[in-house]
């Protein structure tokens, strides 16, 4: 029996929901459209990938020709994504499996609300934090060894450690979340024969729960790679650098990467040169779309549903 | 031979100052089936995982007197709680395969101890895949793997299995799975075997399974079995303690204890006039 | 029947020392790191925080940018939460079609996974150009709320699927319809939940920065403390952000101003977070303590 009150409040709210889907769809489609201007303008996909020349408005030549080699900054943002991935990953975990397996209730109680309140903190913030206290402190160090006693702080390992910071939080929260899916009573099983607290968390439980281990993990290189303000503070670089040099002095200088040159760009840009930037917009998009969906595999996996 | 596998005097256990376990003196005898009965929340449960100090996993749970095991008391602070859980063992009542093969499970309690897997013996490699030969495993003299086969033999389900070793346990029958936990345990060679009410979760035919396997495995192990099934307690124990709101009320063996119990209590929840 | 080989045992031993001490290294090392970072701010930037000129809008003053952050905050929520809850309650209480609710569940994951400044350079196509509202308060807005839809979607379902079937159950034998049931029953349980979203994603709103850049501006007009939403302007997050970065030397401010701006923003955003954690906290209790009593 249909009620027109429900009638009415069910088509409202469908529209409501619809929303959701409306905006994704609308992101996608505006921004691809956009996007694939760029290559009617002389750009070329293999181009677009691996020339490191990028001056989309062409300013920089002298008829105004510009060049669309982001790739550059896609190694870049390669190159921050994956080194922050691998440094936080093996913390966020260590300190997962701590709080759920190691610490006394106690100790929990007061960690998880330091961890929520943390992945609170704007990234601004972190980034302000990096370039007052990180970027002098690398300077500090690694300025003799590269010869660059300016500018070594900015750079690809100061967003390296910034990254490390803000997604640290969020690769945590999910491993917990993973970890406390696993049944106490795996966990009695493997004590009750004779396992000592780190074989049991090392054989039992991390297998158990690295489907969504590796969810946590996806999505922290989900975050890092869109990450933005934080990031491009201690970038801080105009151009690609170039590789007549050690590659560890590479780490330790003014660098770019695709939020970064967005962030300092676009405002400026206009016209073909502006679709550029949509371009790189949508490669961004397109990789956290590929994220959601291996995570999203990854989740179905769950050993003990 | 001494007659008595464990000597329990006067154990208690709280939980933050709640008392679940009053003062138990219990002895339990050396390979025969001990069955402990009684209402939910009796503490027979309690009493059990006082043998192979499972309370130490809580941190609210105190426990005082003394569990006597091969001289020694286990309930002392120095005792090594990871060898005494090799020596007694126990299976829980929801049936708990880890995430690996059913090889890798049976084989998991002598891993732990340092036991080396050998090297590619009675395992090949069939279309990338690692398949393990039954027939070669069998066969094999390696210590791992004799073990092995031995405790899935033990536990009644070597047959079923043997084609599969190298799946994942987790696609097995509820029952297989608990024998499984069985066959795991038994791998590790203990002397004692504890129970939770192993069957709980199980269809008749996997019960009826594997309390025949208990009643062959009472020649090498000394078994305590908590059960709300009396009528298990009934076919399989030799010896029935009786528990109650946190107390022993009785200990004799099986016929006495259903046919002519000395306290009225007993004989009232034997008759089923409470449960 | 001993199979223990006592090295073995002994080696157990070991590796689960060195183990466990290991997890405590690197949890006592990042909970240095975070304190440490959240002490640091505060400490530089929280002397501003009793500065009235800090308030104000003239000199090192970010009153306008405080200004907008409330106004966008208040903006967006009021377009967000109708949405979002409207879509948790189709979603919960009136979708038919596991697929249809698949779908929309895919949906909110995927525009979840946006980073926040592609969702900026989309608000500037849509709602910049294409609705022609210019780089504007209104902009910003709509785009914080494309930006929040799926997390505030995820935390009105969880709301609402814990109210206990049970109470839906007793409404509708009575013959309450749904939307009856809904309105008198089932939302007014939620509400602890409901009030606990608000604050969380008004939190999100707070410290959000990328997506404004380009929807909002980074220069707050003199005229900022109007309700006029056509109106462009940085708030606190992206104000830091020019101050600290590319903006930097060209604010008309001197180094030290620039300096005081910056911690002081730092210092102030750290504050609201943790307060507005605070309250979500106390008021979630008490809300729900009030809710029981009845």
């Amino acid at each position: 029996m249909r009620y027109p009150v429900d009638t009415i409040a069910r088509t409202i709210l469908l529209l409501c929901a619809v929303q959701v889907v409306i905006v994704i769809l609308g992101v996608f489609l505006f921004l691809g459209l956009k996007a694939f201007n760029v290559f009617g303008q002389g750009a070329t996909i293999t181009g677009f990938l691996f020339d490191t020349h990028w001056d989309p408005m062409g300013l920089g030549s002298a008829d105004g020709i510009p060049a669309f080699g982001a790739g550059g900054l896609i190694l870049g943002s390669l190159v921050i994504t994956l080194g922050s991935v691998l440094i936080a990953t093996p913390l966020s975990i260590g300190l997962a499996l701590f709080l759920t397996d190691v610490s006394s209730p106690v100790l929990q109680k007061i960690f998880r609300p330091i961890l929520e309140v943390f992945t609170g903190v704007p990234s601004v913030v972190i980034g302000f934090y990096g370039l007052v206290v990180v970027v002098p402190l690398l300077q500090a160090l690694v300025g003799n060894l590269t010869g660059n006693h300016v500018t070594a702080g900015y750079g690809w390992g100061a967003a390296i450690i910034v990254l490390v910071i803000m997604i640290l939080p969020t690769i945590t929260s999910i491993s917990i979340d993973a970890l406390r899916a696993v049944p106490g009573s795996v966990r009695e099983a493997s004590l009750a024969l004779g396992a000592t607290r780190w074989q049991m968390m090392m054989t039992t439980v991390v297998p158990a729960a690295a489907a969504g281990l590796a969810t946590a993990v996806v999505l922290g290189m989900a975050r890092a790679i869109g990450e933005t303000l934080a990031v491009s503070l201690v970038l801080a670089g105009h151009r690609v650098p170039s590789w007549d040099q050690p590659l560890f002095n590479i780490f330790f200088q003014p660098n770019v990467n695709i939020t970064q040159y967005i962030a300092i760009d676009f405002g400026e840009s206009y016209g073909a040169g502006r679709d550029a930037y949509f371009t790189l917009a949508f490669v961004l998009l397109l990789t956290s779309f590929i994220f959601v969906v291996v995570s999203r595999r990854l989740s179905s996996k769950k050993a003990y549903l | 031979m001494d007659t008595t596998a464990l000597q329990a005097q006067n154990v208690r256990v709280t939980y933050d100052g709640h008392e679940a376990l009053k003062g138990v003196t219990l002895d339990i005898p050396r390979n025969q089936i001990t069955a402990l009965i009684g209402a939910s929340g009796s503490g027979k449960s309690t009493f059990l995982r006082t043998l192979n100090r499972m309370h130490d996993v809580t941190p609210s749970a105190a426990m005082s007197g003394s569990i006597t095991f091969n001289g020694h008391n286990i309930l002392d602070k120095d005792t090594d709680v990871i060898e005494l859980r090799t020596k007694i063992g126990m299976v829980f009542q929801h049936p708990v395969p880890f995430p690996k093969s059913t090889f890798d499970n049976v084989a998991y309690g002598l891993r732990i101890q340092g036991e080396r897997a050998p090297r590619s013996r009675g395992v090949v490699k069939l279309l990338g895949k690692r398949m393990i030969d039954w027939k070669k495993l069998e066969a094999s003299t390696d210590r791992m793997e004799s073990t092995v086969v031995q405790s899935l033999k033990d536990a009644a389900l070597w047959d079923e299995v043997k084609e599969r070793l190298h799946l994942s346990a987790l696609r097995l029958s509820g029952g297989q799975k608990q024998r499984l936990c069985i066959a795991r345990m038994i791998a590790v060679r203990p002397d004692v075997l504890l129970l939770d009410e192993p069957c709980s979760a199980l269809d008749p035919i996997s019960t009826r399974k594997i309390e025949d396997l208990l009643m062959k495995l009472k020649e090498k192990y000394t078994i305590v079995i908590v059960t709300h099934n009396m009528q298990q307690a009934k076919r399989i124990a030799d010896y029935t303690g009786f528990f109650h709101m946190g107390e022993l009320v009785e200990f004799d063996a099986t016929k006495k204890i259903f046919e002519e119990a000395e306290k009225q209590l007993t004989r009232n929840y034997v008759k089923g006039y409470f449960g | 029947m001993n199979t223990i080989r006592t090295h073995a045992r002994h080696r157990g031993h070991l590796s689960n020392a060195l183990g466990i001490g290991l997890l405590w290294t690197i949890a006592s090392i990042v909970a240095l790191l975070f304190l440490g970072i959240i002490a640091y701010i505060m400490w530089e930037g929280v002397q501003y925080l009793f500065d009235p000129v800090f308030y104000g809008t003239r000199e090192y003053g970010i009153g306008r940018e405080l200004f907008n952050t409330l106004y966008l905050l208040i903006l967006s929520q009021v377009l967000l939460l109708p949405i979002a809850l409207g879509a948790a309650i189709y979603l919960t209480e009136y979708a038919r079609t596991r697929a249809l609710v698949d779908a929309i569940h895919f949906a909110a994951e995927t525009l979840a996974s946006v980073p926040s400044l592609v969702l900026g350079l989309f608000g500037v196509l849509i709602f910049v150009s294409y609705f022609g509202l210019g780089t504007s308060r209104i902009a910003g807005a709509l785009a914080l709320v494309c930006l929040n839809l799926p997390f505030a979607l995820r935390l009105f379902e969880n709301a609402i699927t814990a109210v206990p079937h049970e109470l839906r159950e007793g409404a509708y034998a009575l013959g309450a319809t749904t939307w009856h049931t809904i309105w008198t029953i089932v939302l007014p349980s939620a509400l602890p939940d409901i009030v606990t979203t608000t604050i969380l994603t008004s939190n999100r709103v707070i410290g959000e920065s990328a997506v404004l850049l380009f929807t909002m501006g980074l220069f707050s007009p003199a005229n900022s403390l109007t309700l006029d939403w056509s109106l462009p302007g940085a708030t606190l997050t992206t104000h830091l952000y020019n101050v600290t970065g590319p903006g930097a030397g060209t604010t008309g401010l001197s180094m030290h101003q620039e300096m005081i701006v910056t911690a002081g923003s730092a210092a102030l955003l750290i504050t609201v977070i943790l307060l507005f954690n605070i309250f979500a906290r106390v008021i979630g209790h008490a809300v729900s303590k009030s809710l029981a009593a009845e």
